[in-house]
Formats: C-alpha cells, sequence, structure tokens
C-alpha cells in the first residue's frame, strides 16, 4: 500500500466498497432466517389503544359504575312507546311520582334507604329514576354538539381562508360567553323543557368542538403525509377523510367523553338554579333546589342522595375520559424521549 | 481571568510516550444501562469499553438505536427513569477536576485504607510531603489544593474520578464545568425564554469563580470565539433570533465557557445544512485543537467524522463491532457493518445501478438475534454466527482487544478469530491516480 | 412582529367581537316568540304605564337595524332603562350588586391560583410519587363535585351542623369582619373546581416542558435541579397556565351564578336568576352583556401578559 493512496482527504467519493452484496442474503437457507416473536408495535393503533385501556383499571372501574347507574335508571320503572312495552320491569321500590302524605320527610329508614321528601316521594326511587334525565340529555347533547362542530370545525381547518375566518368570528363571539350564562340566556328566550335544556346546551357547547378539530386539522396539515397525498393526486375530500380526520379526532374523543360529564353537570344546575324541567320532575339537579330550605331544618338526605348520584356519575365518566386520553396517547412522546 | 498554565504545564511534562496510559482523559470499561419499558428490558448498551485521549477526536458511529446517545447520557450520568446504569466503570483523568473536586468533597477522596470516588495519584508542591499515599495527604489537608480560583500548596499531577461512583453534587461540577455536551437540534436546546448571554452566563455561574463583570466578558469572549458577530449586541438576543448555524454556535459557546477537558458532541450538524454543517464541523476542530479540549463525537455520518475525527467506534445494537483510527477504518474495514455502512454511501460517478444498502433494520433491543447480533443482515454470515457472540478482538492477532492501546485495530467478527470457513470477500477501492486496488480479506 | 404591531392586531380583532357580543346580546329580546311586550310582562301586572314605558324602552316601532343601533348607544353609556320589576334603574341595581360579586370572585380566584398552581409544580416534580397520585385524585374529587352539592354539604357540615358560620349572609358593609367571614364557605365552594383544573393544567404543562431538550441542555450545564425547574420549567409552563387562569375567569363567573343562590349572597348572579323566573329582560340583557365583555377584556389582558412572557412573540 502506497503511502499516497493513503493520503487522506475527505474528498467524497474516493472510496469504494465492492463485494457487499445483499442479494446473497436472500439465497441463504433458512438457517439464517430469524423472526423475532410478533412484538406489539406491529398492530394497529386502535388495536393497541384499545388494549391500553382494557388495562386501566380506574376506567374500568369508572365504565362499570356508569353501566350500574344506566342500568338503575332503565330498569327502575317501565318503558312503554305506542302503546308497546319496551321495558317491562319496574326496579325502584316505588313510584318516583307517586306522594305519600303519611310518610313525609321521613329520615332513611329500611323502607326508605334514601328517605322522603316533602310530599312523602321515595327518594331512592327518584334518584334511580332521575337518572334518565341526565343520561340521556348528556349524551344526546354531546351526540348532537359533535355533529355540528366536527364538520363545521373541519371545514374551517382545511379550507381556511373566508370561512375560516368567518367560522372564527362566531365561535369567538360565543366563546366571550360563559358557558352557564350563555346557557341560561337561551333558556330565557325558549322557555324550559326536556328538548329546550338539550337545544340550549347543544348551542352552547359545539363551540369547543369545532375549535378543538380545527386546531388539530391546522396542524397535521401541516404535515408531510398530506404533502405527499396531495403530490400523489389525491382528491380533497378522500385527503380529509382517510388521512386528516382520523388523527385529528383523537382529542376530540377525549373532550366528547369528558364533556358528557360537563353537560351533565351543567343540566343539574340549571335543574337546581330552577331553569331545568318541569317542577317536581325526578331529576337529580332540580331534586337540589329545595335543598337550601330542607337542609337548615335538618333533612340532610334530600340533598345528600342526588348530590351523590350526580358526583358518583360525573366522576365515573371522567375516569373513562382520562382512560381514553391515556390510551390513544400515553404521555411517551417528548424531545428528549427517543433514549435509544 | 485566572490561568490554567500552572497545572497543565506540569502535568504535559511527565508525559512524552504517545501511547502511555496517563494520556487517557476517559477510560470506559463494560459500561452496561438498560432501559425498563413496557415491551421488556432494553439493553441499550451492552458493555462498551473504549479509551479518549487528551485533545483526541473520538467518533462513535452507528444507526439510530445503536446506543451512541446512551453512551453520552450515561457518562454525563442523565439517565432518567426507566433507564438505569447497570455496571461498568469510566475513569476520568482530569487533573483539574480532582483537584476541584478534592476540595469540596474531601470525603470522597480514596486512601490506601478507604474507599472513594476521588483517585490521587500524583501530587507536587510544598506541601506535598513525600508520604506514599497521596490521597491520604490531600484528605488531609483539602483546602490547600491549588485551583484556577484558589491558592494553595498541593497540587495534583495525575489522578482521576470515578464518574459512576460521585456523587450527584460532584456531578454537577463536572457537568459542565470539565465535560461539556452539546445536542442534535439548538433550535430545540436553547431555552426560548431566556437571552442567548444569559444561557451563557449561566454556565459560566455555576462554574467559575468571578464577579459579575467578569461572568459577561467571558461569555462575550465565548460569543467572539465560536464565530457570532457583534457580540455585545447579541448577548441580549434570543435564540429565535439567530439561524440554525448561529444557534449551533452558541450551543458550543456554552459547551466551551467553563473550559471543559471534553465536549460531547451528540450529532451536532444533523440539523443543520451541509453548508453550515462544514463550518461548524471546522469550528470544533479549531477550538478543539486550540483549547485542548477532547471531543466525542456521536454521528451516523461517516463524512462527518473523515472531517472531525481520529479514532472510531462504530456501534451496533448496543455493542462495540469496530474500533480503529480513521484511516484504518476507511482503508481497512474489517467489520461486515463497517463496510456495509461504507458500501451504502452514494457517490458521484457511481455507476452501479443500486445502492449497496444494508438489507433489513436494527433490531428490536428486547429481542436481539441469537449469536452476533448483526448476522440476519450480513452477507457472509455462516452457521457458527447463529451459535457464537464473536468478542471485539485485535484483527491482527485474534487475541481480545487491549483497551488501553489505541492504535489496536479492533472489530467483532468471528473472521478474525478463525472461525469463518468462507472468509469475507469484499473489496476496497480508493479512487486516485494510482489507481490502487487494496483487497479485502481472503 | 414587534410587541405593538402584536397588541394593535389583537385590538383590531377585539373589537369586532364586542360588535357580536352586544349584537347576541340584543337579539336576545329579538328571538322572542310573539309579541315581546306580551311575553316579557307575563308574570307582571301588566299596567299600561308599564307597557307604555317598556315600548319606549324597546323602540318596537322602529326597524331592526336602527332599534339594536339605539339600544348600543344607550349600552354604552350605561343606560339599560328600568327593571320591569322594581321599576328602579338597572345599571343602579347593577351598581348595587357589582362589588358583591367581585368580592366573591376575587377571593376564589386566590384560592384558585394559591393551591392550584404551587400544587401542579409540586405533583409534576413527583411525577409518579405517591405526592401526585394524591393530588391529581384530590383534583379528579375537585372536577366531579357539583359546586351546589359543595356548597350545600358546607353548609350543612359548617354552618347547620357545627354552627361556626351563619347561614345567609349577615346585613353589613361588604369589607366589614362579620361579612368577610362569611365569605370563606362560598369562596371556597367557588374556587375548589378551578384549583383542580389550574392544577390539572399546571401539572400537565411542566410534566411537557419537563421533556423538552432545553431541560436536559440545562442539566448538562451542571445546575442544581431546584434551579432548573424553577428558573428553566416554570416560566416556560406560566405560558400556558396564564392562558388558562384567563379561562377561569369565566368559569368562575359561571360558578358565582349558583354559588350566591346556594348562599344568598345578594351578588349579580343572583339578581340574574331572579330576573330570569320573572322574565326581566332589561336585566338580563344588561347583566350578560357586562360579563361577556369583561370576560372579552379579560383575554386581551391575558393576551398582553402572554406576549410579555414569550419572546417569541414580542421580537
Amino acid at each position: 500500500m502506497s503511502q499516497e493512496s493513503r493520503s487522506r482527504t475527505t474528498q467524497r467519493g474516493r472510496i469504494r466498497v465492492t463485494g457487499f452484496n445483499a442479494e446473497q442474503l436472500a439465497e441463504r437457507g433458512d438457517l439464517f432466517d430469524w423472526d423475532p416473536e410478533g412484538s406489539d408495535l406491529s398492530r394497529s393503533r386502535t388495536a393497541r389503544a384499545w388494549r391500553r385501556f382494557k388495562r386501566n383499571r380506574t376506567a374500568l372501574f369508572g365504565i362499570a359504575i356508569i353501566a350500574i347507574m344506566a342500568f338503575a335508571a332503565i330498569f327502575s320503572r317501565p318503558i312503554v312507546v305506542e302503546g308497546i312495552t319496551l321495558q317491562p320491569l319496574s326496579l325502584a321500590p316505588f313510584d318516583p311520582g307517586a306522594s305519600n302524605f303519611n310518610a313525609l320527610e321521613q329520615s332513611p329508614s329500611a323502607t326508605h334507604p334514601f328517605g322522603t321528601d316533602w310530599s312523602g316521594k321515595d327518594i331512592l326511587s327518584r334518584v334511580m329514576y332521575g337518572g334518565r334525565f341526565s343520561l340521556t340529555i348528556g349524551f344526546i347533547t354531546v351526540s348532537i354538539a359533535l355533529a355540528v362542530g366536527v364538520p363545521l370545525g373541519s371545514i374551517a381547518g382545511y379550507y381556511g381562508g373566508w370561512i375560516d375566518e368567518i367560522i372564527m368570528r362566531i365561535v369567538d363571539v360565543l366563546y366571550s360567553f360563559p358557558f352557564l350564562v350563555l346557557a341560561i340566556a337561551l333558556i330565557a328566550v325558549l322557555g324550559q323543557g326536556f328538548w329546550k335544556m338539550i337545544l340550549a346546551l347543544v348551542l352552547v357547547v359545539w363551540i369547543g368542538y369545532a375549535r378543538l378539530i380545527r386546531g388539530e386539522i391546522l396542524s397535521i396539515k401541516e404535515n408531510e403525509y398530506v404533502t405527499a397525498a396531495k403530490a400523489l393526486g389525491a382528491r380533497d375530500r378522500s385527503i380529509i377523510f382517510r388521512h386528516v380526520v382520523p388523527n385529528a379526532l383523537a382529542p376530540v374523543i377525549v373532550q366528547a367523553t369528558l364533556g358528557i360529564g360537563t353537560i351533565v353537570l351543567s343540566a343539574a344546575a340549571l335543574g337546581f338554579l330552577g331553569l331545568g324541567l318541569q317542577p317536581g320532575t325526578a331529576e337529580w339537579g332540580s331534586m337540589l333546589s329545595s335543598g337550601r330550605e330542607t337542609l337548615i331544618q335538618g333533612q340532610w338526605w334530600i340533598t345528600v342522595f342526588p348530590g351523590l348520584a350526580i358526583f358518583l356519575f360525573v366522576l365515573s365518566i371522567n375516569l373513562v375520559g382520562d382512560g381514553v386520553r391515556d390510551a390513544l396517547d400515553p404521555q411517551g412522546e417528548s424531545d428528549a424521549g427517543r433514549n435509544r | 481571568m485566572a490561568s490554567r498554565e500552572t497545572p497543565r504545564a506540569t502535568a504535559a511534562s511527565g508525559f512524552d510516550d504517545l501511547d502511555s496510559a496517563d494520556e487517557a482523559l476517559l477510560e470506559v470499561r463494560d459500561l452496561e444501562t438498560a432501559f425498563y419499558t413496557e415491551e421488556g428490558k432494553v439493553k441499550a448498551v451492552d458493555g462498551i469499553s473504549y479509551t479518549i485521549g487528551r485533545g483526541e477526536r473520538f467518533a462513535v458511529v452507528g444507526e439510530s438505536g445503536a446506543g451512541k446517545s446512551v453512551t453520552s447520557l450515561s457518562l454525563m450520568r442523565l439517565i432518567e427513569s426507566p433507564g438505569r446504569i447497570e455496571s461498568g466503570d469510566i475513569r476520568f483523568h482530569s487533573e483539574v477536576a480532582v483537584a476541584k473536586l478534592a476540595r469540596e468533597f474531601s470525603d470522597g477522596i480514596a486512601t490506601n485504607d478507604r474507599d472513594g470516588f476521588i483517585h490521587v495519584e500524583e501530587i507536587s508542591g510544598a506541601g506535598a510531603g513525600a508520604g506514599g499515599d497521596p490521597g491520604a495527604t490531600v484528605r488531609d489537608r483539602p483546602s490547600a489544593v491549588a485551583t484556577d480560583f484558589h491558592d494553595g500548596d498541593i497540587e495534583v499531577e495525575r489522578g482521576y474520578v470515578d464518574l459512576l461512583r460521585a456523587p450527584e453534587g460532584a456531578m454537577r461540577e463536572i457537568r459542565g464545568g470539565e465535560i461539556a455536551m452539546i445536542f442534535q437540534d439548538p433550535h430545540t436546546a436553547l431555552n426560548p425564554v431566556y437571552t442567548v448571554g444569559e444561557q451563557i452566563a449561566e454556565a459560566v455561574r455555576a462554574h467559575m469563580d468571578l464577579d459579575d463583570e467578569g461572568v459577561r466578558e467571558r461569555v462575550i469572549e465565548m460569543l467572539d470565539k465560536v464565530g457570532i458577530p457583534d457580540p455585545e449586541e447579541r448577548y441580549s438576543d434570543y435564540p429565535h433570533q439567530f439561524s440554525g448555524g448561529m444557534q449551533q454556535r452558541a450551543v458550543i459557546a456554552i459547551a466551551l465557557s467553563c473550559d471543559p477537558d471534553l465536549i460531547i458532541a451528540d450529532e451536532p450538524t444533523t440539523a443543520l445544512d451541509v453548508t453550515i454543517e462544514a463550518q461548524i464541523l471546522e469550528l470544533l476542530k479549531e477550538l478543539s485543537e486550540e483549547f485542548d479540549v477532547a471531543i466525542q463525537l456521536i454521528t451516523h455520518d461517516l463524512g462527518v467524522v473523515a472531517e472531525l475525527c481520529e479514532r472510531v467506534m462504530v456501534m451496533y445494537a448496543g455493542r462495540a463491532v469496530e474500533k480503529a483510527d480513521v484511516e484504518s477504518l476507511y482503508y481497512e474495514p474489517k467489520h461486515p457493518y463497517t463496510v456495509g455502512l461504507m458500501g451504502s454511501i452514494p457517490r458521484i460517478g457511481d455507476i452501479r445501478e443500486r445502492l449497496d444498502t444494508i438489507p433489513g433494520t436494527m433490531p428490536d433491543l428486547v429481542q436481539l438475534p441469537p449469536g452476533c447480533s448483526f448476522h440476519p443482515r450480513c452477507p457472509y454470515a455462516e452457521e457458527a454466527c447463529t451459535k457464537r457472540d464473536p468478542a471485539l478482538v485485535n484483527t491482527d492477532t485474534g487475541e481480545l482487544a487491549d483497551e488501553d492501546d489505541p492504535s489496536v485495530h479492533a472489530a467483532a467478527c468471528l473472521e478474525y478469530t478463525g472461525e469463518l470457513q468462507e472468509g469475507l470477500d469484499f473489496e476496497i477501492e480508493i479512487a486516485d491516480d494510482t489507481d490502487a486496488l487494496i483487497g479485502g480479506d481472503e | 412582529m414587534s410587541l405593538q404591531r402584536y397588541l394593535v392586531k389583537r385590538l383590531l380583532v377585539t373589537v369586532p367581537v364586542l360588535f357580536g357580543v352586544s349584537l347576541l346580546t340584543f337579539s336576545l329580546v329579538e328571538l322572542l316568540p310573539g309579541n315581546v311586550i306580551d311575553f316579557i310582562l307575563q308574570f307582571q301586572e301588566a299596567t299600561p304605564e308599564l307597557r307604555a314605558q317598556l315600548e319606549a324602552q324597546y323602540n318596537l316601532d322602529e326597524p331592526v337595524y336602527v332599534r339594536y343601533w339605539l339600544w348600543l348607544q344607550d349600552a354604552v353609556f350605561f343606560d339599560f332603562g328600568d327593571s320591569v320589576i322594581s321599576d328602579r334603574s338597572v345599571s343602579v341595581a347593577l351598581a348595587q350588586r357589582l362589588p358583591n360579586t367581585l368580592l366573591l370572585g376575587l377571593l376564589g380566584f386566590i384560592i384558585a391560583v394559591g393551591i392550584g398552581i404551587p400544587l401542579g409544580v409540586i405533583s409534576a416534580v413527583k411525577n409518579g410519587e405517591l405526592t401526585d397520585e394524591v393530588s391529581r385524585v384530590a383534583a379528579l374529587l375537585g372536577i366531579a363535585t357539583p359546586n351546589f352539592w359543595l356548597g350545600l354539604m358546607l353548609l350543612l357540615v359548617f354552618s347547620v351542623q357545627l354552627g361556626w358560620f351563619r347561614v345567609i349572609p349577615p346585613d353589613r358593609a361588604l369589607l366589614s369582619a362579620p361579612m368577610l367571614k362569611f365569605t370563606i364557605l362560598p369562596a371556597i365552594t367557588l374556587g375548589t373546581a378551578s384549583s383542580a383544573l389550574i392544577m390539572r393544567l399546571t401539572r400537565s404543562s411542566m410534566v411537557e416542558q419537563l421533556n423538552k431538550d432545553y431541560v436536559r441542555t440545562a442539566r448538562a450545564k451542571g445546575l442544581p435541579e431546584r434551579t432548573v425547574i424553577l428558573k428553566h420549567v416554570l416560566r416556560n409552563s406560566l405560558i400556558s397556565v396564564v392562558t388558562v387562569a384567563a379561562l377561569q375567569i369565566a368559569f368562575l363567573v359561571d360558578g358565582a351564578v349558583v354559588v350566591e343562590q346556594v348562599f344568598s349572597w345578594p351578588g349579580v348572579g343572583r339578581l340574574l336568576i331572579s330576573a330570569i323566573t320573572q322574565r326581566d329582560f332589561p336585566i338580563i340583557q344588561a347583566v350578560v352583556l357586562m360579563i361577556a365583555t369583561t370576560i372579552v377584556f379579560a383575554n386581551l389582558l391575558a393576551d398582553i401578559a402572554y406576549s410579555w412572557l414569550d419572546p417569541r412573540i414580542r421580537y
């Protein structure tokens, strides 16, 4: 080896390697085919998320509580629609609407585990039955709000420009009103009642989802795989549905789950303030509206049990929501996280 | 500004023999670092040993996931849960560090009778006495040790700090002060809410005993040294007001500000343009020579290595697979992985139709292949390769490589212990005027 | 862009939002079904004088845009006409109630921030340890508890059973000792949910920052951990915390409406609720407009603080 050829220069291209033949690998026998056992990393994202969720014990506990409450709500009293009995069972010990003037304001006992109210109605039955209102208001409101907010937010985020500006200005204006205050104002205009309350709540809550998904889409739009799909000639709509939306949906799903809790709390608050359903309805919040007066008279059970029901439900929904969030994005992504 | 003449001068005069272990600045032996993850125990670093000499520029090369960064973070003891340094020995032969730590952590000085993380091997000066236990002498009178900022009648001539056994307080002194680190993305490495000047000043204040005026002067001097124009003005600018290349220079200024003996540069140019890359590498080389700072460069880019470094270690799946000086590595690569890396670089004038890439990917470190970790991707693998895990051996003798001898060219392949039947048939061609053809083994 | 240009830009955006807010508030009356006057007076004794007063107040014979303009002009000078019920000026009624709500809100805010931020920081630093787990559970409980129920429970235990506090506020000056003592329970009720939210957000913001590269750089410089956390991480987290603190104002207003009802606190929230049940729209509109405008300005202030905290916006 001559010294000159060893003179070092960093000019690329001087040194060439031959004989490192990748095809030789393919020609080799089975002896060298070594495959690590199927690792988790190859499964689909939803499958992995589902697995993580299943392992989260607090989230499962939350689901159990919600299931129990839903069960109690459905089977407390028969459900009859258009003369067809969908559900015949009556798990609630008493009729939630039946007054009993022989058992006024009784503290909890064997017959009435949660006591009775000012007109003798059994509180346990009312709490069980009352779940119907809270749960349905929660789920229906969030569903409708998603159906409105997600498309609007997606359009605003993806197309940008004019449409985006207009939608965002509307969002900004609505966002300047506090949640409950706006709902209250809308109820003042719309009036009280089950569907009117849902409408008022939907009008207040859709904004959050629109904003969220718009933000997600904006950041994903920058992402290179969208540009790649476009470069390949994919149509706008297919780009949105196949690439952008699935990624943007994750935080929205988390927010929607937690949103059910917020809606239930708000509906109960409206009930407490006397702006909810018809007076006398066995809705948890409304049951608390007479709380102040009865508390002072010492009838703690009237306040404790309905409130406990609200608390338990919202707690469980939050556990589930947190579980969904952890399943979809375990806190691993960081700058320095690539510790290999 | 306090000068470092005195300790340095005495130290240098004792070493004429470049191969002597006394020239070693950093000795890493059998380092093992693992991460306990959901998927299992990841052995990110599985028994790495290497030595870096004073002022030497050493490269650690490998693909992503090979364990290069983890090695450096282990040195600095910056590994956090779920990671853990499992075992190993890291000796930092810096008299400056020994002197500083001896003063503050006198309880940690090892003597003939006691254990400790500070090992004092040779002292001089009026207070040194003639005793055979320098450690004990210093332990008795720690405040007499001379450093850059304190006078004293004991000079530390030789010694080392055991980095894996040092307490956190001592490591904090060393981090930034004696061993500094440069990271890959300068944009995220700098805190966006503080000025660049402040971020350098912070380091200076932590390690150097200067007054406010002195700190500011030093910062401006550093900014100037790394080639940032108008340093007085730029002192009060924020990171986002600098370009990428300038940001990296600022990061280098932070690293250099406290006169470290070693700078670890983790992919310092990967996030930069090629033209800026050349400037930064040039800067690092100049600074290394001017300030006698050793550099441990971590990279996946063999071109960068050639520009800057003197010796190289190639890593694969947490192990060292080849170690050599740069020339030997480039002109006479020994390990098939190294050969593959070099062959996969596209070149102008290449007449091949397809790029000779290394097929497959680095294995998941939780489940390594049996035998040699590289065998599933190696064109020359034989049955023996699936059974035995090759040790890092001296390619001339086939014996286990001597860590203390930097001139050894070592590779972890059964070829060099004579166990392969077919051998490795690759060839290295050097295109120059004489058109010399240099063949690979057998 | 420079700070000035950023602020001007923000101000320019605020103006249309304010217009939108006023338009929405104005249209609350426009959207009422049927005859507006009949609707409003449904629960009152509809004397002819009252009808005439309302007709004049709402300028019903003018076209919509004129009505809006006239209403807006008056609103800017705080003239909202007279209340339907009490026949007093709406602005006077508001002015009497406002300080009470402000006091309650301020105390609630102090509790929320005073507990939320430190707890969030500690929780983030001690990520995964017992302190962290306990704090997170506490925060979860704080968020799930309905504030009206919490207030009622506090009343039950501390006022009714233990007798430490009165059940309704004393009839004294706002800043007198008995009044201030009374505000303890309502302030705690108001601040709890908010502090839970702030704690969670501070924690997640800090955890996110703790994973950033500049933290690694700071540690590699050999800085003590306390400096890394308090000087580097917290400063960056504050940016999101300030945004959240601003959002809390709307949240606290919502809470105040309910808490005032529980504790019979004579504030703006209680005024609003009684106005709703009586369809006193002059009051309803005035209160809603005032609340929304306050929040718009609070958000503007938050943006200013945010731009001051983040040099990337300033320069």
